[in-house]
């Protein structure tokens, strides 16, 4: 750490998300504003100088040589966590790790792997890992006019409220990895800003062709299923069931495997007005 | 199946009730488990004290019907397989070398031949592997 403190730092700041502070730091002025996007979705500026997370970003200087390759260094504290020629995946990489230890590090709040709507006034939550199709859901209910609230987190808090992580979504064009992000303004949908108590919550997996035939589950299986994807469950176990349980109190919970999005999308928000 | 005189419930578990279910979630294995009504009035009478033939009269009364004993020993099993009770001790048996030689020969021997031979964590039905 002494090593990189020693290095000369053009600029940075000092974030305070969901009760976690951090800091951002860079070598060279201008590259600063790449940044500010990728932070967490209500972050604010902390005057605090410490904190608990340090991310130096070196960004290579001076013109590629032959036989040279230049390459963008990211540390977490002393650790380096990206080496790349590329500035943006450096930066993607940033994004995902500063999201993954604010979920990991809140108490504030408890983080599950999650896509989230607003529906007539509750939460739509579809629990699940990274390449699950959470993001293709979501969208197709923004698309039938629900609210979005993440594409990748619920956030509950101590009174089991969904609360909104509406980061940009990150959308997959083609089959590849490579994700174009989108504001919901930009998918003509409105972003939620109130918390809501979750209504209902689907459990299901995407196969080509299927039809989308939900069951419903029971509250303990769906509870189950939010600790499966809840993130700081091992550290903090004990209040993450705690606030499963004020989260699940109102909520039905059906699982199916579903085919194409759109078909599932209208059938759960029929479902969610039926359940009312 | 191994025989439960008095089973025990694990005390390092968490567990929150959901409606008549109990979510138990195990924080040596990181692994939740999802109890229904039966199963966790078993787990909740396994204090060491009590028999499986106790637990099955006193779930008859907490019920007010008639729990056949066969039930509770099921429910037993599967608590066991899911590493929710104690593990009974075993009393240590001190072999000669030649026998132990010998035993573990067999055992080797037979697991290999059946291809039943598993190594890390599984899970059982009706819990998940948290990542």
């Amino acid at each position: 750490m002494k090593k990189l403190d020693r290095l000369d730092w053009a600029e940075g700041l000092t974030l305070s998300t969901f009760g976690v502070r951090a800091g951002v730091r860079v070598n060279v002025l201008g590259v600063l504003p790449r940044v500010l996007p990728l932070l967490p979705p209500g972050w604010k500026k902390s005057h605090r100088v410490i904190v608990e997370r340090l991310y130096s970003l070196v960004v290579a200087q001076g013109c590629e040589r032959a036989g040279v390759r230049r390459l963008h260094l990211l540390y977490a504290d002393s650790t380096r966590i990206a080496r790349d020629a590329a500035l943006n995946r450096v930066l993607a990489t940033l994004e995902t790790d500063l999201h993954r230890y604010t979920a990991e590090a809140t108490s504030d709040m408890t983080f599950l792997h999650a896509g989230v709507v607003g529906w007539q006034g509750s939460a739509i939550v579809f629990p699940g890992p990274s390449l699950s199709g959470k993001t293709t859901l979501v969208r197709e209910m923004l698309r039938l006019g629900a609210t979005y609230y993440s594409d990748e987190f619920a956030v509950v808090d101590s009174s089991g409220l969904v609360h909104p992580f509406a980061r940009p979504l990150g959308i997959r064009e083609d089959s590849s990895y490579r994700q174009t992000k989108y504001s919901a303004e930009e998918l003509g949908a409105t972003s939620g800003v109130k918390p809501l108590p979750m209504g209902m919550a689907v459990i299901c997996k995407y196969e080509s062709g299927a039809q989308w035939q939900p069951a419903p589950l029971s509250q303990g299986q769906g509870a189950l299923e939010l600790l499966a994807n809840s993130v700081a469950v091992r550290s903090q176990p004990d209040q993450t069931l705690r606030r499963l349980q004020k989260l699940v109190r109102h909520t039905i919970f059906i699982q199916g495997t579903r085919g194409e999005a759109h078909r599932a999308a209208a059938s759960i928000l029929n479902l969610s007005c039926a359940h009312k | 199946m191994k025989e439960r005189q008095f089973p025990r419930a694990r005390l390092d578990c968490l567990s929150r009730e959901f409606g008549e279910e109990v979510l138990v979630y195990d924080l040596q294995r990181d692994v939740g488990h999802c109890l229904n009504s039966t199963a966790a009035a078993t787990w909740k009478l396994c204090d060491g004290n009590n028999s499986p033939s106790q637990i099955t009269r006193t779930l008859s009364r907490q019920l007010s019907a008639r729990v056949d004993e066969s039930v509770v020993r099921l429910a037993l099993d599967l608590l066991a397989n899911a590493n929710l009770l104690v593990e009974p001790k075993v009393p240590v048996e001190y072999l000669s070398r030649r026998v132990a030689v010998r035993r573990i020969g067999f055992s080797c021997s037979d697991r290999f031949a059946s291809g039943d031979f598993h190594c890390g964590a599984h899970a059982c039905p009706g819990s998940v592997m948290l990542a």
